[in-house]
């Protein structure tokens, strides 16, 4: 009775250790590469279609503004008409004052737009997480540091930690610059702005973002964005393929692009192919300087 | 009584040498940590450069570097007034690798070890490179895009990392002094950690467009800290150049 028992109990755990995890990936790591897609976006619809990249976002539902929002926002001449959030209509060009088209920092969030994935990767006190765009990282701190007081000082990136909730990976943010658009709309926010992400494991290969926005100097309420899917790339689709060869069993060597926004190359767009023929003189909204 | 004086003397040395060894302990093949550039060992009116002894350049590298100009005139092409000098550092682009190693402003890097790689954080720049060690080789071919800090790839020769890197832009310098490059720089590096405190690394650079020679490196070390002395949280601080905050024309 007891060698059966034995047995039983050898078959079963040979039987566990042989079958491949129905999800490798425990569901405490975002390790990887990462494209997140629009709201409404689904995995079906993913897996059919190929949705194209998206950035994380606030929605549309933005809260009214302080007046200090309000006057802040009255400064911005975005690119992004037709849209509640943008500060009128500007079809001229050289109106346009997005930190952007400079190349300054998108700051969080906005670096995720444009296409740029995501890599996480596991280090052993943090995740670090890399953006194709401006190839920057951000520290998301998991060992048990807080976050800084209102005296730190402003990053365009922001100063973060980490924690899991269950199966939410949560990154609280604070201390941004607020010099950065959180979008090409032009939506703003303070020095006062906090953030929390909530990325949810559903399976090995996708995860569920959403963000929230805190930010009582810029805005009357908390702005809660749409939930979004993020699925997993074995590869970006911005790294020309097979350039890094296969691994041993078939798949690709995964990398991200180098994207960087870089001013000598844009300035000489805006000045040899600006098709407003503003040249040199864009950008003078922005920086205050005349044509030269 | 004499005996039990010998045995705590005894036990007082052995753990006093424990305690000194344990502060000591490292792991050769664990390079995690904050280090910081030193000058230490360097001879004498040593450059911010991979060494003194640049090669020659070959024609078409003298065609590229007599157009820089700086302020310098060790290395450079002269001593020009400030209104001339077209260092790209000057209107933000990315500095690139190696030169990003030699700023003494920001001078501390950091490194992980991952997975499938060693990673490598900038002080300077919020820049960072993926040294892998997963087995793949160096792209090649004419479908790569070169990038301002390369592809690199690292391994291990007993106790040396060893990284090796290719595909790089060329309007990058290689150091404050104009010393150009082209898309064929290959750039080599050998990390030791030789106690728990210290790392050493050697930079050589082989680039037959531009160099007839070998550029060999002097050996250059790091010291370990425990985080960055201009630190605000225990991290690297954004050191981002911002051109909005310069407005220095390209002179490109």
């Amino acid at each position: 009775m007891r060698n059966r028992f034995v047995g039983v109990f050898i078959v079963i755990v040979a039987v566990f250790v042989s079958t491949p995890p129905l999800h490798a990936q425990t569901t405490h790591d975002v390790s990887g590469i990462w494209r997140m897609l629009a709201p409404g976006a689904t995995r079906a619809r993913a897996a059919s279609v190929g949705a194209g990249a998206s950035h994380p976002t606030l929605g549309n539902d933005r809260p009214a503004l302080t007046a200090w929002g309000q006057m802040k926002w009255s400064q911005t001449r975005s690119s992004g008409r037709n849209s509640k959030l943008s500060f009128g209509s500007f079809p001229n060009q050289k109106d346009w004052n997005d930190p952007l088209f400079l190349c300054d920092p998108a700051g969080y969030p906005r670096v995720g737009g444009g296409n740029s994935l995501y890599r996480f990767v596991q280090l052993n006190n943090e995740v670090a997480e890399f953006f194709e765009r401006d190839r920057v990282w951000r520290d998301l701190w998991m060992d048990g540091r807080k976050l800084p007081g209102n005296n730190a000082r402003p990053r365009w990136y922001g100063y973060s930690i980490a924690h899991w909730e269950g199966d939410t990976f949560v990154v609280e943010s604070s201390g941004f610059d607020d010099r950065t658009w959180l979008d090409f709309f032009g939506s703003i926010h303070s020095d006062q702005m906090r953030l929390e992400e909530r990325y949810k494991v559903l399976d090995r290969d996708h995860l569920e973002f959403q963000m929230t926005l805190t930010d009582p100097k810029a805005y009357t309420a908390p702005w809660a964005g749409p939930k979004q899917l993020m699925e997993r790339m074995e590869n970006s689709d911005g790294v020309a393929p097979g350039i890094w060869g296969k691994k041993p069993d078939g798949r690709p060597y995964g990398d991200i692009r180098e994207d960087y926004c870089v001013y000598s190359e844009e300035h000489a767009f805006w000045v040899n192919d600006d098709p407003t023929g503003h040249g040199d003189n864009f950008g003078k909204a922005v920086t205050g300087e005349g044509k030269k | 009584m004499r005996i039990r004086f010998l045995v705590l003397v005894t036990v007082f040395a052995l753990a006093s040498v424990s305690f000194a060894q344990n502060k000591k302990a490292f792991d050769p093949h664990d390079l995690s940590g904050y280090w910081e550039l030193t000058n230490s060992g360097r001879p004498a009116g040593a450059l911010n450069t991979i060494s003194n002894n640049r090669p020659a350049m070959t024609d078409w590298g003298k065609t590229v570097f007599n157009k820089t100009k700086t302020g310098y005139k060790e290395l450079s092409t002269g001593v020009f007034p400030q209104k001339d000098w077209n260092d790209p550092a000057l209107w933000c682009d990315p500095l690139g690798f190696p030169r990003i190693l030699w700023n003494t402003q920001f001078p501390a890097m950091r490194l992980a070890q991952a997975r499938d790689e060693m990673i490598q954080f900038f002080e300077n720049g919020r820049a960072w490179r993926d040294l892998w060690t997963d087995g793949r080789k160096l792209p090649t071919g004419t479908d790569v895009d070169p990038r301002w800090f390369g592809y690199a790839v690292g391994k291990w020769d007993e106790d040396t990392f060893v990284v090796t890197s290719n595909n790089y832009i060329e309007k990058t310098w290689l150091d404050q002094y104009g010393s150009p490059h082209s898309d064929q720089l290959l750039v080599e590096e050998r990390y030791r950690r030789t106690d728990r405190d210290h790392l050493e690394l050697v930079v050589s650079i082989t680039d037959s467009k531009t160099y007839t020679a070998t550029w060999k490196g002097d050996k250059r070390v790091f010291r370990l800290v425990d985080k960055p002395a201009r630190s605000d949280f225990n991290d690297f601080n954004e050191n981002i150049c911002v051109w909005s905050e310069h407005k220095v024309t390209p002179k490109i």
